[in-house]
C-alpha cells in the first residue's frame, strides 16, 4: 500500500499547479501587454492545466483519506480510520489546509472555464491576467505555507478524527461548498472590473460579460448563508440560526455588498451612471471575502493574542491589503475614465430606490462590519476586552432592514427616470392599505410592538407590489389577446426571466422577513424534566416520554430518548433528541430533533447526559413560530436566482421585431 | 488551533473563582426545569467561555451553571435587571451582549448612525446634482419642434404604453 508515498504525489502536484499557475500568470500579463495571441494562448493552456493538477491533488488527499493513509500529515491530523465513507470524503474541507486546497480547487475550476468558454472581447487577457495573479495566490498557499501533504514520520496508527461538530451532520457535505462557490463566483466580476480599468473600458461591458458569473456567484452565497443556518439550527442544540457570530458575519458582508451591485450594476446600463461606484462595490465585495477568510484562519477573531497563530493568515492579511490598495489604486488612477456626469431625472424613478437601496446595505454591511471588528480594535488598543453580540446587531440593522423591504415593496413598480405621480399614487395607495390591514389584523391578534408590526405591515406592502406588478403587465396582455389570465402569465414569465426571476427572490426575501419576525419574537424556551411514562404540558403541546436508548456504532454513542408529541390528543410525532459521543474526542454534540410544522416547529434538545437505564430525561423545549418559513425563502430565492439564469430567447424576439417596428413607423 | 484551545483552557479558569462566587449555596441540587423567562436573560449574557455564543444558547458547563442560578434567583424574586447586574458586577461589561450605552462602547453605537446619515447625505447631495444635470442635458439640447411632433404622434399610435 505505501510503497507509492501518496504525500509526495499530492506535494509534487501542488508544486506542478503553482509552477502552471505562475507561468499562466507571467504569459497572461506579458501576453497581455504585447498583444501576443501565442502568449495568451498558452497562459489559457496553462490555466487549464493548473486545474488538472489541482484536481489530481484534491483526487490524491481524497485517495490517502479514503485508504487511511496517516503517512499524509492532513490525514494523520484531521481524519480517523473507523469514521464513514462520508466523513472521511468530506474531512477534505474539515481543517484549514484541506479547505485551502478545495478553494484553490474550485477557483481553477472557474478559471479553466472562462479561460475555455470566455468570449474573445477586449477585457478577456487582462481578466484572465488578473484571475492568474488571485489564483497563483490560493494555489501558493497550500503549496507552500500550509502544506497539507507533509510526509509523516513515524506513521500514526491512527487520527483524532475532525471536529466533532462537523461529522454530525451531512450539511457539512452541502454547506462549505457553496459558500467556497459564492466566494470563487465573485471572483470572476471582479477580474473583469479591473480588466476594465486597466484597458480604460469602464463602461457597462464588464459588467454585461460577467453579468451570468455574479448572479451565479450570488446566488450559491445566499445558498450558503442559508443553509448555514439551517444547518446550525440542527446541531448547534439551541433553537436558533444566526447569533452573529464573527465567522457568520463575515461571510454575510460579502452578501450585503453583492446585493447591493446587483442591484446598481443595472442602474449603469440602463442610464450610463455610477460607474466609479460598481466598479468600487465589486472590489469592496471582493476584498470583503479576502478579509473575511483572513479573520475567520488566522484565529484572530476568537481572541487578539491568537494573531499569528500560523503563517496563513498573515498570507491572507498582506493579500487582502496588497488587492484593496493596487485595485483603488487603479481606480484612482483611472479617475478622468472612471467618473461620469450622472443625470438623473428624478429621485423618484428605479434607479432612485435602487441609490437608496445601495446606503441602506452598505450601512447595514458598515454596522455588522464595525461590531465585528470594535471589540479587536478595542483589545488591540487599550487592552480591554468588550462584548458587542446579538443585541447591538439587531438594533443597529433592524430599521435598516425596514428600508430594505419598504423600497423593495416600491422599487420594482416604479419606471426609469420618472414616475408617472397618478399611477405612483395609486399604487402607494394599495400598498399602504394593504400593509395598514395586516398591521391591524396583527394588533388585533394581539400582535405588540413598532417592529413586529412594522415588520407584518412591510409584508403585506411587499404582497400588494407583487400583486399591483403582476397585473401591471398582465391585465393589458390579456385585454389584447384572447389567452387566458394564466396563459398570460406563463408568457409573461417565460418572455422575462429576470424579471420575474428577481420577483421571486423578492417574494423568497418576504418569506423568510416572515420566518425571521416569528422565530425571533414569539419563540418560547424551557427546560423540563419528564418521568419516563410521563407525560409533560407545554403551551398547546403534549409531551409524553417513551424510553430513553442507548445506541453504538462503531465510531460514535449516541445516547437519548424518545419522545411523543401531541396537540390536542393528537399525535403530532415522534423525536428522538440524543447526546452523540465519538471516539477519539473529548467533545460531547447535542443532537436535538425537530418536529417541522407549518406554523411552528417543535424542538428537542438533551438538557443533561441520559445514562442507560435512566428513568427520567431533561429536555430543552423550544416552540419556535414559522421558522421554517426561513429556509422555505431560502429556497424560493435560490429558485428565482436560478430561474433567472435560464437562458431567455428575448434578444432574439427583440432583434426580429426591430425590423417591422421600424417599418411601421 | 491548537493555541485557541490553551486560550479557552486560560479562560475557564480564569472565570472558575467567579463562577464559585456565582454558585448560590442555598440552591443545593441545580434546578432541573427552567421556565422561559430564564433563557430570555440568558439570551442576554455572554457564556465565559465559549466564542461569542449566549449563555441560553451555549451547552458549555458554565452557562449550564449560570442558567441555573438565574433560575434560582427568579425563584428567589428578583427582577431581570437585578439578575444583569448580579453578573455584571461578578464579570464586568464583557459579559453582556448589548454593550453599555456609555465610555468606549458609545463608539460602536453612534457610528453606524453617523455613517448612515452621511450615506444619505452623500445620496441627497449627488441627487441633486445630478438632477441638475439632466435639466442642463435637457437644456442644452431641447428637442425640436419637429421631434415633439413624432413624439406625440407615435405615443397616439402605441396607443397606453405598458410598464416599463
Amino acid at each position: 500500500m505505501n510503497e507509492l508515498s501518496l504525500g509526495p504525489i499530492g506535494s509534487a502536484s501542488l508544486l506542478l499547479a503553482l509552477a502552471f499557475s505562475v507561468w499562466s500568470l507571467i504569459a497572461a500579463w506579458v501576453g497581455a501587454v504585447r498583444r501576443d495571441a501565442g502568449l495568451l494562448t498558452s497562459s489559457r493552456l496553462a490555466g487549464v492545466a493548473t486545474f488538472l493538477a489541482m484536481s489530481v491533488a484534491v483526487a490524491v488527499m481524497e485517495i490517502a483519506l479514503l485508504t487511511d493513509d496517516f503517512s499524509v500529515s492532513y490525514v494523520a491530523e484531521t481524519s480517523r480510520a473507523a469514521n464513514p465513507v462520508w466523513v472521511k470524503m468530506v474531512t477534505l474541507w474539515a481543517a484549514l489546509e484541506g479547505s485551502l486546497i478545495l478553494w484553490g480547487w474550485l477557483l481553477s475550476g472557474y478559471w479553466a472555464l472562462l479561460a475555455l468558454r470566455a468570449p474573445n472581447t477586449p477585457l478577456r487577457p487582462w481578466a484572465l491576467a488578473v484571475m492568474a495573479s488571485v489564483q497563483t495566490f490560493f494555489v501558493l498557499v497550500p503549496a507552500v505555507i500550509a502544506p497539507p501533504f507533509e510526509v509523516m514520520n513515524p506513521v500514526p496508527a491512527d487520527g483524532p478524527g475532525p471536529n466533532p461538530l462537523l461529522q454530525n451532520h451531512w450539511m457539512m457535505a452541502v454547506h462549505p461548498f457553496l459558500m467556497y462557490l459564492g466566494f470563487v463566483g465573485l471572483t470572476v466580476p471582479f477580474a473583469y472590473a479591473m480588466a476594465a480599468l486597466i484597458t480604460r473600458r469602464p463602461g457597462s461591458e464588464w459588467m454585461l460579460q460577467t453579468r451570468r458569473w455574479t448572479l451565479i456567484g450570488w446566488g450559491f452565497l445566499t445558498a450558503a448563508i442559508v443553509t448555514g443556518g439551517w444547518w446550525s439550527y440542527e446541531v448547534l442544540g439551541w433553537g436558533g440560526y444566526w447569533a452573529w457570530d464573527p465567522v457568520e458575519n463575515v461571510s454575510f458582508i460579502p452578501w450585503l455588498t453583492a446585493t447591493a451591485f446587483i442591484h446598481s450594476v443595472q442602474v449603469q446600463q440602463r442610464r450610463h451612471m455610477l460607474k466609479a461606484w460598481n466598479l468600487a462595490l465589486i472590489i469592496l465585495t471582493f476584498s470583503m471575502t479576502l478579509l473575511g477568510t483572513f479573520l475567520t484562519r488566522s484565529g484572530v477573531v476568537s481572541s487578539v493574542h491568537a494573531f499569528g497563530d500560523g503563517p496563513v493568515g498573515p498570507a491572507f492579511l498582506a493579500f487582502f491589503v496588497v488587492v484593496t490598495v493596487i485595485s483603488l489604486g487603479l481606480m484612482a488612477w483611472r479617475w478622468d475614465q472612471v467618473r461620469d456626469r450622472a443625470d438623473l431625472d428624478h429621485p423618484v424613478s428605479r434607479e432612485g430606490t435602487f441609490l437608496a437601496g445601495n446606503v441602506l446595505f452598505l450601512a447595514i454591511a458598515f454596522a455588522v462590519l464595525l461590531g465585528t471588528l470594535f471589540p479587536l480594535i478595542v483589545e488591540a488598543f487599550t487592552g480591554d476586552k468588550v462584548t458587542v453580540g446579538a443585541p447591538f446587531f439587531d438594533a443597529a440593522t433592524l430599521p435598516l432592514w425596514m428600508g430594505v423591504l419598504g423600497l423593495m415593496g416600491i422599487g420594482p413598480l416604479l419606471p426609469w427616470r420618472r414616475a408617472r405621480w397618478q399611477t405612483l399614487r395609486s399604487n402607494l395607495t394599495w400598498m399602504t392599505g394593504v400593509g395598514v390591514a395586516f398591521a391591524v389584523v396583527a394588533a388585533a391578534l394581539g400582535m405588540r410592538g413598532t417592529y413586529p408590526l412594522l415588520t407584518v405591515g412591510l409584508i403585506g406592502w411587499n404582497l400588494a407590489s407583487f400583486a399591483l406588478l403582476l397585473t401591471a403587465a398582465v391585465v393589458p396582455r390579456v385585454r389584447v389577446g384572447t389567452r387566458s389570465v394564466v396563459q398570460v402569465i406563463g408568457d409573461y414569465a417565460f418572455e422575462n426571466r429576470r424579471r420575474f426571476g428577481s420577483m421571486i427572490v423578492h417574494l423568497g426575501v418576504v418569506v423568510m422577513a416572515a420566518g425571521i419576525l416569528g422565530s425571533s419574537g414569539y419563540r418560547v424556551d424551557e427546560q423540563v424534566r419528564i418521568e419516563m411514562g410521563e407525560t409533560h404540558a407545554f403551551r398547546d403541546l403534549e409531551f409524553t416520554a417513551l424510553n430513553t436508548f442507548v445506541e453504538q456504532t462503531e465510531y460514535r454513542i449516541g445516547a437519548g430518548a424518545t419522545v411523543r408529541v401531541e396537540r390536542d390528543g393528537e399525535v403530532l410525532g415522534t423525536l428522538r433528541p440524543k447526546i452523540n459521543s465519538f471516539f477519539g474526542q473529548s467533545m460531547d454534540v447535542p443532537t436535538p430533533d425537530v418536529l417541522y410544522l407549518p406554523l411552528y416547529d417543535v424542538y428537542l434538545n438533551v438538557g443533561a447526559g441520559v445514562r442507560e437505564g435512566q428513568d427520567f430525561v431533561i429536555l430543552r423545549v423550544v416552540r419556535s413560530p414559522l421558522i421554517s418559513w426561513i429556509w422555505v425563502g431560502g429556497v424560493v430565492m435560490a429558485l428565482g436566482t436560478a430561474y433567472a439564469l435560464t437562458p431567455s430567447r428575448r434578444r432574439e424576439r427583440e432583434t426580429l421585431s426591430a425590423p417591422e417596428g421600424s417599418q411601421t413607423a | 488551533m491548537r493555541s485557541a484551545y490553551v486560550l479557552l483552557a486560560a479562560l475557564v479558569l480564569a472565570a472558575l473563582p467567579a463562577q464559585a462566587q456565582v454558585a448560590n449555596p442555598g440552591a443545593a441540587a441545580p434546578p432541573e426545569r427552567l421556565e422561559s423567562r430564564v433563557f430570555e436573560i440568558a439570551q442576554q449574557l455572554r457564556c465565559p467561555t465559549c466564542v461569542s455564543e449566549s449563555v441560553a444558547d451555549s451547552s458549555a458547563g458554565i452557562s449550564i451553571e449560570m442558567r441555573n442560578q438565574i433560575q434560582a434567583q427568579l425563584e428567589e424574586g428578583r427582577s431581570e435587571a437585578e439578575i444583569l447586574a448580579f453578573f455584571q458586577e461578578r464579570y464586568g461589561d464583557w459579559v453582556l451582549l448589548e454593550p453599555p450605552r456609555r465610555g468606549i462602547h458609545l463608539i460602536v453605537w453612534w457610528l453606524p448612525g453617523i455613517a448612515l446619515a452621511a450615506g444619505a447625505l452623500g445620496l441627497a447631495t449627488l441627487m441633486v446634482r445630478w438632477t441638475r444635470n439632466a435639466r442642463r442635458l435637457a437644456e442644452e439640447a431641447p428637442l425640436s419642434d419637429e421631434e415633439r411632433a413624432r413624439v406625440r404622434a407615435e405615443l397616439a399610435d402605441s396607443g397606453p404604453g405598458g410598464p416599463a
